[in-house]
C-alpha cells in the first residue's frame, strides 16, 4: 500500500511534467473581467466546479476507464479498447471549448509519453491518443492506484492546478491559495466518494458560466495561459 | 392558483422528410402528431427546404407531461422545424400534496439525418415559471454530409415580472453524433445554487446554445463573423469551434438579444454554405428585423 501512496505522491506532484501549469481553463478571462478579485470569489468557483461542474463528469468516468482499460489489458483483442476510445471521446465532445480540449489532448499525451519513458507500460497498439481523464486512468492502472484515491487525486490535482494560474493571475499570495486548498480537503474528500460510484451518465453540468469564460479565452488580446 | 393538477398528457409527433428526385428537388414531409401536438401545414421555401411549424394546443406544459418528437430525413433533404409559440412550463415543486416534491415534464427530441441531410431546429423560446421542472433530451444522428443547426432559448422564470426560477431546474442534455463519433455531448442544468453563481447563470434569467454540427471543420473567418454580430446586442456572448461546427453561448437579461445574435450566426451559416439568406418562419410572431440592425448585412436584410 505504502508503495501505491508514494507513486500516487508521484502523480499529482506539480512536478510531473505535463503542462498543467500553462491553462487557466477560463480563469484567465474571469480575472480580466474582474470577475475574481479576491480569494472568496476564487475559493467559491472551485467549489461550485466541484459541486457541479463537467469536472465532476470526468471524476465520474475514471472507475469506468479504468476498468475497460483493465480489460483491455487482459485480453487485448476483445471490444474493451473500442469502449475506453469511445468513452475518452463521450468525455472530450462535453468540452465546448476548443482550447480546453487542446489542452485535455496535450496532457493525456503528454502523461503517456512520460509512463512510456519511465519504462512503464501504455494502453493500445501503436502510440496510443488518449485525453487526459484516460490517461490518468491508465497511470492509476499502471502504478495500481485504488479507484477512490485515483478520482480524489483527479480533484485535488486539479484544484492545485487552478490555484496555481490564480496565483499568477490575481492578488492571490501563495499563502491564501494553500488555505484554499487545505480548506477544500474535505470538500475533495466527500466528492470523491460520492464520484468514485456515481453513473456519470446521470451527472449533470452547470457551469454555463465557465463554459462562457472558456470559450472566451480564444478572444483575449494578451494572455499568459493556452486556455 | 391551480386547485387540482391536470392529467399528464403524452404527445408525439413523428416526422419524415424526402425529395422526390435527389439532391435538387424540393423536400416533402409525412408524418403524424397525437394530441396535444400538431403538424401545421409545411410551408416550402424558395430554396426547397421543407418549413414545418409545429403547434401545441395545450397552452403550456405541466408536470408529467411527456412530449417525444422525432424526425427522419433522407438524403438530401432540407428542412426547418419551428414552434408556433413560446412553450410554457408550469410549476410543480409544493403544488400537490401528494408529490411535494413536483413531477418533470419531459421532452425527447430524436434527428436522425442521412447522407447530405440539413435539418435546421429552430422552436421558439421555453419559459419555465417558478418551480418548474423541465428535461429534454436531444439525440441527433448525422450521416456523412448531413448538416443539424440548432438554437433554443430559455428563460428561468417570468422575469419581467421579478419572478425567479425558485425550486424549480431546468436541464437539457444535447448529444450529436455522426458516423458512431461524438461531436458534442452536452449535459446542462440549471437550478439551485448555478442560478446565482457567476459559474452558473451568474444571476441572469436568460439561458440560449446555438449549435451547429457541420459536415466539415469551419474557418476563424466564420467565427470572427459571429463575434462580431454580438456588436449592439446586450448580454454575455461567446462562440467557438467544434471539431466540426460551431457553438454558440449567451447569457443575459433578454431573449430577443439571444433570438437577434442567434438569427445573425443563422444568416452567416445559410451564407458560408453557398445557400439561400433565412427569411423568419411566417409563424414566428415578432415584428423585428434582427438583421436590419446590422450594416454588413444591410444588402441581405432588404430582400426580407
Amino acid at each position: 500500500m505504502s508503495l501505491a501512496r508514494l507513486r500516487l505522491f508521484q502523480l499529482v506532484s506539480p512536478a510531473l511534467p505535463v503542462g498543467a501549469f500553462s491553462y487557466s481553463e477560463g480563469l484567465e478571462v474571469l480575472v480580466q473581467a474582474g470577475q475574481l478579485p479576491d480569494a472568496a470569489s476564487v475559493r467559491r468557483w472551485l467549489e461550485a466546479e466541484l459541486d457541479r461542474g463537467a469536472l465532476t463528469i470526468e471524476a465520474a468516468s475514471l472507475g469506468r476507464l479504468m476498468e475497460a482499460l483493465a480489460r483491455w489489458r487482459e485480453a487485448p483483442g476483445g471490444h474493451a479498447w473500442q469502449e475506453v476510445l469511445d468513452l475518452d471521446s463521450w468525455l472530450l465532445a462535453q468540452r465546448e471549448a476548443a482550447e480546453v480540449r487542446a489542452q485535455q489532448r496535450q496532457m493525456g499525451l503528454s502523461l503517456l509519453q512520460l509512463l512510456a519513458d519511465l519504462g512503464l507500460p501504455i494502453p493500445g497498439e501503436r502510440s496510443p491518443r488518449l485525453a487526459w481523464p484516460a490517461a490518468w486512468a491508465w497511470a492509476g492502472l499502471a502504478l495500481e492506484i485504488p479507484p477512490q484515491e485515483l478520482v480524489e487525486a483527479y480533484l485535488y490535482g486539479w484544484i492545485a492546478t487552478q490555484l496555481s494560474a490564480a496565483v499568477r493571475l490575481v492578488p492571490l499570495g501563495p499563502t491564501a491559495a494553500q488555505r484554499i486548498q487545505l480548506a477544500l480537503a474535505p470538500a475533495i474528500a466527500s466528492r470523491a466518494a460520492v464520484l468514485a460510484t456515481a453513473d456519470p451518465e446521470a451527472l449533470w453540468s452547470g457551469g454555463v458560466g465557465a463554459g462562457l469564460a472558456q470559450l472566451g479565452h480564444g478572444e483575449l488580446y494578451s494572455r499568459l495561459f493556452r486556455s | 392558483m391551480q386547485l387540482t393538477a391536470p392529467a399528464p398528457w403524452r404527445a408525439q409527433a413523428r416526422l419524415r422528410f424526402e425529395t422526390s428526385d435527389g439532391a435538387v428537388g424540393a423536400t416533402r414531409h409525412q408524418g403524424g402528431a397525437s394530441a396535444p401536438l400538431k403538424i401545421q401545414r409545411a410551408f416550402p421555401a424558395a430554396d426547397g427546404r421543407c418549413e414545418l411549424p409545429l403547434l401545441h394546443t395545450g397552452g403550456g406544459l405541466v408536470g408529467g407531461d411527456e412530449l417525444a418528437i422525432s424526425a427522419e430525413l433522407g438524403a438530401g433533404s432540407r428542412a426547418l422545424i419551428t414552434s408556433v409559440a413560446a412553450q410554457k412550463v408550469y410549476g410543480t415543486v409544493g403544488r400537490s400534496r401528494r408529490v411535494p416534491a413536483g413531477s418533470w415534464t419531459h421532452q425527447t427530441l430524436d434527428f436522425r439525418l442521412a447522407a447530405g441531410a440539413d435539418l435546421e431546429w429552430l422552436p421558439q423560446e421555453l419559459v419555465v415559471f417558478r418551480d418548474g421542472l423541465f428535461q429534454q433530451i436531444c439525440r441527433v444522428e448525422l450521416a456523412e454530409g448531413a448538416s443539424w443547426l440548432g438554437a433554443e432559448v430559455v428563460r428561468l422564470g417570468r422575469s419581467a415580472d421579478g419572478e425567479t426560477l425558485g425550486s424549480g431546474r431546468w436541464r437539457s442534455l444535447l448529444q450529436i453524433r455522426r458516423q458512431g463519433q461524438w461531436e458534442l455531448v452536452d449535459r446542462l442544468e440549471l437550478g439551485g445554487e448555478s442560478l446565482e453563481s457567476p459559474h452558473g447563470l451568474g444571476g441572469q434569467p436568460v439561458f440560449a446554445s446555438l449549435v451547429w454540427a457541420a459536415p466539415g471543420p469551419v474557418g476563424e473567418s466564420l467565427l470572427e463573423a459571429c463575434r462580431a454580430e454580438r456588436h449592439g446586442l446586450e448580454g454575455e456572448m461567446a462562440c467557438g469551434r467544434l471539431e466540426r461546427g460551431l457553438v454558440a453561448r449567451f447569457r443575459g437579461r433578454s431573449t430577443q438579444a439571444a433570438r437577434f445574435w442567434f438569427t445573425r450566426i443563422w444568416a452567416r451559416i445559410r451564407s458560408e454554405r453557398g445557400l439561400a439568406a433565412p427569411v423568419l418562419p411566417r409563424v414566428w410572431p415578432f415584428q423585428e428585423q434582427p438583421l436590419d440592425q446590422d450594416p454588413l448585412l444591410a444588402t441581405a436584410a432588404r430582400s426580407w
